[in-house]
């Protein structure tokens, strides 16, 4: 399903989770690097559309989870919002900034567990 | 709101002189229940576990799959996601490097039809009509496509297993019968068979269900993805005609 407002991205960034595990709010400290887009930190993404982030050198092995961080400080209008229902991995998220913390630690901090 | 919020996709350069990328696209069953999800690195859901056999192959060991399944979606209609058929576009052919496309999915349009001979018949001429339409699209690329036949929902009652239905399972055989007989996939991969109870082809081989006949468990996937002919990539490596 896709959001049918704009998505304004404050920032985002790209680490790897601790331990490599999948649906974990933690990463590897110093793993989080930060995304541009077409050069800015911050894009507004239409409904219905999709952007891609800057080429980075991040090496990766094969078959190893990623962590992506996002940071919306006005955030998305409505209760729609573009997702992958039955991904069957775990979403954090919270209020404040946490583009490349260690952890979500705000007492805010939701998380939805498939199963 | 479940699981992966706002990010479609990662996109990486391969160390090979050219990186190639298999669609597996829209599926229905990569879905698993285990517990250990959260403490291994590791899906087990069957396109992980072709992958991991992939990467044992030189051959194969630089194409990365990009599994693109939505649990519960439909091929004919929006239901848990937009339908398979509107998804061709943005979640196959969109994406960049792609050499390979398939196709598993189908058995919850079969499913979430009424089970009345009317219903039925109509929901199986679609899906065939809506796999014709798929392999004609993505042959005009250039790329082959393969699929792999609707695995079994047989169940002792509709209770434990709503899909179960006598009529439903007539189609979902008539819909793999097309597969496997009109020669219009490049090739299919009978999970059907590699699934079913050998005693009674309605159903999952209990040794391969997860609880609730539809959904098979890891032994089952795992049976599936050493089923599944790793050759094909080279077989198919310079795609197809596109007409």
């Amino acid at each position: 399903m896709f959001g049918v407002n704009d998505l304004p991205i404050t920032q985002a960034g790209i680490g790897l989770p601790l331990n490599g595990s999948a649906g974990t709010s933690e990463v590897i400290p110093g793993s989080m690097v930060p995304l541009t887009f077409s050069g800015n930190q911050s894009i507004i993404v239409p409904n219905g559309a999709q952007v891609v982030s800057d080429p980075i050198y991040y090496p990766l092995e094969a078959q190893s989870m990623v962590t992506v961080d996002l940071y919306t400080e006005l955030g998305q209008q409505g209760f729609y919002i573009t997702s992958h229902p039955g991904s069957r991995t775990t979403s954090w998220y919270s209020f404040g900034n946490y583009v490349g913390a260690p952890n979500m630690t705000d007492p805010s901090t939701q998380s939805e567990a498939h199963w | 709101m479940d699981g992966l919020l706002s990010v479609t996709a990662l996109q990486m350069a391969a160390e090979a002189t050219q990186t190639e990328i298999i669609g597996v696209s829209p599926s229905s069953f990569p879905i698993i229940h285990d517990p250990s999800r959260y403490s291994s690195p590791l899906s087990c859901s069957w396109p992980d576990l072709v992958l991991r056999r992939m990467q044992e192959n030189p051959f194969t060991a630089n194409i990365a799959v990009l599994n693109q399944a939505a649990g519960g979606n439909c091929i004919l209609y929006d239901y848990h996601g937009p339908n398979a058929l509107g998804r061709i576009d943005r979640d196959v052919l969109a994406q960049s490097g792609i050499k390979y496309t398939m196709i598993f999915e189908g058995v919850n349009d079969i499913g979430t039809a009424p089970a009345t001979p009317a219903a039925q018949q109509l929901v199986g001429d679609r899906l065939i009509q809506a796999y014709q339409q798929i392999i004609t699209r993505v042959h005009a690329f250039g790329l082959p496509v393969f699929a792999a036949t609707l695995t079994p929902f047989g169940a002792p009652n509709d209770t434990i297993q709503p899909y179960a239905d006598p009529l439903r399972e007539q189609t979902r055989v008539r819909v793999n019968d097309w597969m496997m007989g009109s020669g219009g996939f490049d090739a299919v991969i009978d999970f059907a068979s590699v699934v079913a109870d050998p005693t009674n082809k309605t159903r999952l081989n209990p040794a391969y269900d997860s609880g609730d006949f539809l959904h098979p468990n890891v032994a089952g996937y795992m049976a599936m993805a050493d089923a599944f002919p790793i050759e094909l990539f080279e077989r198919y490596a310079s795609g197809v005609n596109g007409f």
